[in-house]
């Protein structure tokens, strides 16, 4: 079977090589085995077995990925939109990322992936006192994630401060919702349509139920009555995109502040062709 | 008894594997296709470090999106478990400093692209590249990965060896690279090598697994199964860079395009290999990656797809011209090891004719010393035990 030239190597030689090659595989098989066997207890205590030895290796060589993509199944993109006071006390709002300001699009995909990491790594505000003592390692996980997310965001927040010295910044995150194809075909909504923008909110889960029960809460995009968006309530030429920089954003709403204030305003103008604020939950 | 009936097709099985993976691994190629890769991936690595010149302290620094201090944190257990994902960059908080050493990498990129001084500027342009996604914690996606693989097994191959400046520089300096051992090494020639072929294998398996994770996480989702998976991709605003929400008035073309690509992507790892499904799932795989590319708004991600599905192709595929091997070098250009292998495999060969040709000599022999004792004993009657078989054994003969 061998041909002449393959014999070229001598047999020392191909069995370290072998071994070498064998040990990369494992290093490419093992991290996206890692992420597909893990679940509620983490993962698959076999597969983290196989992959202690080369984890390092796969964690250098940006090896430990775990091929998702588009999956399991196609979401909502996420964005956060900042707002900008300036000495005069002028505001503006901008969202993230921004098509026709990240060019080329490659610049514009790394604002978006930095986005969709600000979603990726959220973890609500907590915990709870009471689960320091019912789970203690489960609380002391929830503090570091949330920790690690706070440091996150408040890095943005520093970065938007350097770039627009003297003002004053807020970030919050935005969920952009895809309407499903019949309710589009029925009637068709533009994808850009202000209402398929969802704010969400920093709360902790146990604030929901009381939040749910505020009568009145605006909101700065306004947000559709159900998951996805009844395209017959609404008109695609009502609101265009460009609405977002001055739309009405509710400082609850606000994740991130420079300052100590924990709510910060920012200027409330109505939405162009639907004034009415919506009072639905929209923590994701 | 057993034991050996047992013994037996394991040993053959495991003579089969050993020689199978042998012939995977080791069996050299040519570098055609890991020279154009690299043309491909280097030209991508350059036009991604380009356009993060374009805001790069807004990405490396200390007033970055995510600042220095936190894009170490990120990484050294400040957050929970530390890993290896290590960089320099981390230390780097002087803008001067910083546009430097993005400059150098620019440089070391484009001569890894065009092929100048490979064998140093691919580690190099790879080692600089992951230096960088180590920083970049948070705004990577699939490009960064696939460029990344693709320098990197690329940096095991001869890719320099054409269609690049060390190509030229090795006509050019001739003589000298003839008689210089380090040379000869800096400038490969065009020949087949196992370095390209491990080069090769290496992404082909890789490319296999990254296809089928993709397509098992997939299959955990509910929408690839309900052939919605394509709507709520092109219907995506984000990604979108052609409006293709028309589809959406098709369900059937859209649901299938959604099963198409799950299967594929499941399958991609078995179908590949063989040279009767390959075409299929190749044409498959550019099919969905020119989707990607115009239609969702990652037009390099899908292009360096695409670029790095063609490692799955024979050079001879390409080039019919090149069945027969180019005689682009001259002979006394080969290196010492490979004149002494060829002397001795040209001296084995003809040992070989030699004692082709006495064993049939002595076949002739024997046959005319059987037939002369044939007749001896039909003529006196004589016994056959005279004649011994040792006496007429060509092998015993062949030995002294």
């Amino acid at each position: 079977m061998r041909t002449p030239l393959a014999s070229r190597l001598s047999p020392r030689i191909r069995t370290l090589l072998s071994i070498i090659i064998a040990i990369h595989l494992m290093a490419l098989v093992l991290p996206p085995l890692a992420f597909q066997t893990r679940g509620m207890l983490g993962e698959s205590p076999s597969v983290q077995s196989m992959l202690f030895p080369v984890r390092e290796y796969t964690e250098f060589l940006y090896l430990n990925r775990g091929y998702a993509f588009f999956a399991p199944d196609p979401v909502p993109s996420n964005l956060f939109q900042a707002a900008f006071t300036d000495g005069s006390g002028k505001k503006t709002e901008k969202l993230f990322p921004d098509r026709n300001e990240h060019w080329p699009r490659l610049l514009y995909h790394r604002h978006f992936m930095l986005a969709e990491f600000l979603a990726e790594i959220y973890v609500a505000p907590g915990p709870p006192e009471e689960l320091f003592k019912e789970d203690p390692l489960g609380a002391e996980l929830w503090k570091q994630n949330r920790a690690r997310y706070e440091h996150v965001r408040q890095s943005i927040v520093d970065h938007l401060m350097h770039r627009n010295p003297g003002d004053r910044v807020v970030i919050r995150r935005v969920e952009h919702v895809i309407p499903s194809f019949i309710e589009f075909t029925n009637d068709p909504i533009e994808l850009s349509d202000l209402r398929l923008y969802r704010p969400l909110r920093d709360i902790s889960p146990l604030d929901i139920p009381a939040i749910e029960t505020t009568p009145e809460l605006p909101e700065a995009i306004p947000t559709p009555k159900a998951t996805e968006p009844n395209p017959s309530d609404v008109k695609s030429s009502d609101v265009k995109t460009s609405d977002v920089k001055t739309s009405d954003v509710e400082g609850s709403d606000v994740e991130a502040s420079q300052s100590t204030e924990a709510v910060p305003s920012i200027s409330k103008e109505v939405i162009k062709g639907d004034s009415s604020p919506r009072t639905e939950a929209v923590e994701s | 008894m057993i034991g050996r009936m047992l013994l037996e097709p394991s040993k053959t099985w495991l003579t089969h594997f050993v020689s199978g993976w042998d012939q995977f691994w080791f069996a050299p190629r040519l570098p055609y296709v890991v020279c154009m890769l690299r043309i491909v991936t280097g030209l991508m690595l350059l036009y991604s470090q380009l356009v993060l010149a374009t805001a790069l302290t807004d990405f490396i620094g200390e007033y970055a999106w995510i600042n220095n201090t936190l894009a170490r944190q990120l990484h050294d257990g400040a957050f929970g478990t530390p890993d290896m994902a290590r960089t320099y960059l981390w230390s780097i908080d002087n803008p001067l400093l910083i546009w430097m050493h993005h400059g150098i990498t620019i440089l070391i990129t484009a001569a890894f692209a065009a092929g100048f001084m490979t064998r140093i500027t691919a580690p190099t342009a790879w080692f600089l590249q992951l230096m960088y996604l180590h920083r970049l914690t948070g705004s990577l996606f699939g490009l960064d990965q696939i460029i990344s693989y693709s320098a990197m097994y690329l940096m095991l191959t001869p890719c320099g060896s054409c269609f690049s400046v060390d190509a030229w520089l090795r006509k050019r300096l001739a003589e000298r690279v003839e008689g210089d051992r380090k040379l000869r090494w800096l400038f490969p020639k065009i020949e087949p090598s196992v370095a390209a072929n491990i080069g090769t294998r290496l992404l082909q398996f890789h490319l296999c697994v990254i296809y089928l994770f993709g397509g098992l996480s997939k299959a955990r989702g509910e929408l690839w199964w309900d052939g919605t998976a394509m709507w709520y991709a092109v219907a995506n605003y984000e990604y979108q860079s052609w409006d293709m929400t028309w589809i959406g008035g098709y369900p059937r073309v859209f649901s299938a395009l959604t099963h198409i690509t799950l299967f594929w992507e499941l399958f991609y790892c078995a179908l590949v290999w063989p040279k009767l499904s390959r075409p299929i799932v190749i044409g498959i795989a550019i099919f969905v990656h020119v989707g990607i590319a115009f239609f969702l708004g990652m037009f390099t991600f899908g292009t360096m797809m695409i670029a790095a599905n063609f490692v799955f192709w024979e050079p001879k595929w390409l080039w019919p011209s090149l069945r027969v091997e180019p005689e682009t070098e001259s002979t006394n250009e080969k290196t010492l090891s490979d004149v002494g292998l060829e002397e001795r495999e040209k001296k084995l060969v003809e040992d070989k004719a030699k004692l082709k040709q006495r064993v049939e000599t002595l076949k002739k022999r024997e046959r005319k010393v059987r037939r002369a004792a044939k007749r001896l004993r039909e003529k006196q009657g004589l016994d056959t035990q005279d004649f011994g078989k040792d006496d007429l054994n060509e092998e015993s003969d062949l030995q002294s």
